[in-house]
């Protein structure tokens, strides 16, 4: 077990590496001089340009830009934006753990909700509880995010006046404030994910289901709960918690374009805001920011495979 | 054929589909109005005969911008699919089949997909700027990846058969036992996975333009419609209803097709995670 995480933790250098060289190399796509981009449609001198371009480290070749970029990036140093007046580093720090809260809330709302259905759906196959979820999570799967988002807040917001229909308020001014805040997005983030997590806790536990031992389970006498929640779900994990990763992925993906409707200051609406102002500091801050955490959770998603069947060793 | 129209779910994909694709070739039969002509004495005016959708803050008739919209939204996800087929074919192929380019490409793809959601395409479009061009460019770079996986996956099955080391032994070239032999056999599971992808393309177009990323106004995507229309939730809520639910049935008429035709095609995949990929939003 020790030997997998170990392997499992040095693997995690060179993914780390490859992403943020990705991140340096696509930011740099841009034809041109990005200079320009920066100072946008006023009419300046070149010496001007000239300054701007030397201050920015521009003029020097791009392999050289590279290697004194990558060890700032990885330390966590990620430049100065022109437009908060600020570090980079500080600007996202301020702003993450709104991010967090709503994809970790939005994960842990869809593992409750989705857990318990995909589990029943399975045990009780083609029954009605089966056949809607497995409707409901075919409708769901193709909504996009942003107008869930919407419907949500004619529904809830305009017709019912249940939730305020956007804006953020720090946990600090009250709990009430806070998650009243919060619901409409994570529940909008979350549904489409449910559906996921429920067809695959569905698909894995049927297939569990139908080995042998648990035939056996059954034939010595054992209780059908424990049958299913010792003998089944315990073996059909493997894929729902690689699911559960993913999901957590996708909701931090997911939260660029929630926050964005709910008027969240998060991370997401900052790189979208930057990407609109092209401010490439926080662009390129935020998306390794937010890529970096998804590694990691990957990490911990892999790492937990072992501790749920210690079989598992590094391919 | 016949096998494809008698599942049920590919059958509803066309059903879904069919009004949808037409209703975009026939945008101009269909809707007497300009999508972007101006008309400010109707500004916001709700459902009626005239305008079945309503008009927006601009007077200009929902219906025909819903309907010119689609051909934009279908036009840049259909592009990206292909470009996405080409790419993600001849590095799947040459990874799969040539181990010195295998670590090499699925280095650069795994890190690609490294990248949560819509990000790397924010992240293409912040660089190279705003253009439906550079939508299809950046929906590009983040699904290639995703054909590239299956193609390799296809290409290392594939390549261990009997009749490629008989080709070989024949004396075929590499080539030829690559694009002749091998490739042909992965069409069914490339099909799927474009069909998906076809789909997942909606969704990201209609979300790039939603996050004013995507196609440029006044030019009318189903995204950006909806993005005008937020301002107006109150007073005019249907400016983003109808254009969400012209997204969310195009999306579900494709995901079904996808579903059918890898029942068909791909039966081992049957009920396995379904439709991951399309899930990204």
């Amino acid at each position: 077990m020790w030997t997998y995480i170990i392997r499992r933790l040095l693997a995690f250098i060179p993914t780390v590496f490859i992403a943020v060289t990705l991140i340096f190399i696509l930011t740099r796509l841009a034809p041109g001089n990005p200079v320009w981009a920066l100072i946008g449609d006023q009419s300046v001198s070149a010496e001007k340009i000239d300054q701007v371009t030397k201050e920015l480290g521009l003029d020097r070749p791009v392999l050289a830009q590279y290697v004194e970029w990558l060890p700032k990036a990885l330390t966590g140093d990620l430049g100065f934006s022109l437009f908060y007046k600020k570090p980079v580093i500080d600007v996202i720090l301020e702003r993450f753990p709104i991010t967090l809260s709503i994809a970790g809330l939005s994960t842990v709302l869809a593992i409750l909700i989705a857990l318990p259905i995909g589990i029943l759906s399975a045990t009780r196959q083609n029954s009605l509880l089966d056949n809607l979820s497995m409707i409901f999570s075919t409708v769901w799967i193709s909504l996009p995010s942003f107008w869930l988002g919407f419907l949500f807040i004619l529904l809830f917001s305009v017709f019912l006046r249940w939730f305020p229909s956007s804006g953020y308020r720090e946990l600090s001014f009250g709990f009430g404030l806070w998650a009243s805040r919060l619901i409409l997005p994570v529940l909008a983030l979350s549904l489409a994910h449910i559906a996921l997590l429920v067809r695959m806790t569905r698909s894995s536990m049927l297939e569990v289901l139908g080995n042998e031992y648990i035939v056996a389970a059954r034939a010595k006498g054992l209780k059908e709960a424990k049958v299913i929640y010792k003998h089944a779900l315990r073996n059909a994990f493997i894929p729902i918690v690689t699911v559960i990763g993913l999901i957590f992925a996708l909701s931090l993906g997911g939260s660029v374009i929630i926050e964005n409707v709910f008027a969240i200051p998060g991370l997401g609406q900052l790189v979208t805001t930057a990407a609109l102002r092209r401010d490439y500091p926080i662009i390129e801050g935020g998306v390794l920011y937010l890529t970096f955490i998804s590694l990691v959770v990957n990490l911990l998603v892999d790492i937990s495979y072992t501790l749920i069947n210690p079989k598992i060793t590094y391919e | 054929m016949r096998r494809l129209f008698r599942n049920r779910l590919f059958f509803l994909g066309v059903l879904i589909l069919g009004p949808i694709f037409f209703a975009a070739v026939a945008a101009p039969l269909l809707s007497p109005f300009d999508p972007v002509q101006l008309d400010t004495a109707n500004k916001l005016s709700p459902m009626s005969w005239v305008h079945p959708f309503g008009t927006d803050e601009y007077g200009r008739d929902l219906l025909a911008r819903v309907l010119y919209g689609s051909r934009i939204s279908l036009r840049v996800s259909a592009f990206a699919c292909v470009l996405t087929t080409i790419l993600g074919v001849i590095l799947g192929a040459l990874a799969g089949y040539c181990r010195a380019v295998d670590a090499a490409v699925s280095r650069v793809m795994d890190g690609l997909m490294n990248f949560p959601g819509i990000i790397l395409g924010i992240m293409v479009i912040a660089a190279l700027g705003q253009s439906e061009t550079n939508v299809i460019l950046s929906m590009t770079i983040m699904y290639t990846p995703r054909i590239v996986r299956v193609v390799r996956a296809s290409v290392l099955e594939v390549k261990t058969f009997d009749f490629v080391d008989a080709a070989r032994v024949v004396g075929i070239g590499d080539l030829r036992i690559l694009v002749g032999h091998i490739l042909p056999h992965i069409i069914a599971p490339l099909t799927v996975q474009v069909t998906f992808g076809f789909a997942w393309g909606i969704l990201v177009e209609s979300s790039l333009s939603f996050l004013g990323l995507g196609t440029p106004p006044p030019a009318p995507s189903w995204g950006n419609i909806i993005s005008n229309g937020r301002e107006f939730i109150r007073t005019a809520p249907w400016l983003m209803v109808f254009p969400g639910l012209i997204i969310s049935a195009t999306v579900m008429g494709l995901n079904l097709m996808g579903d059918g035709l890898r029942d068909i095609l791909d039966p081992r995949l049957r009920n396995t995670a379904r439709r991951i990929g399309t899930a990204l939003e």
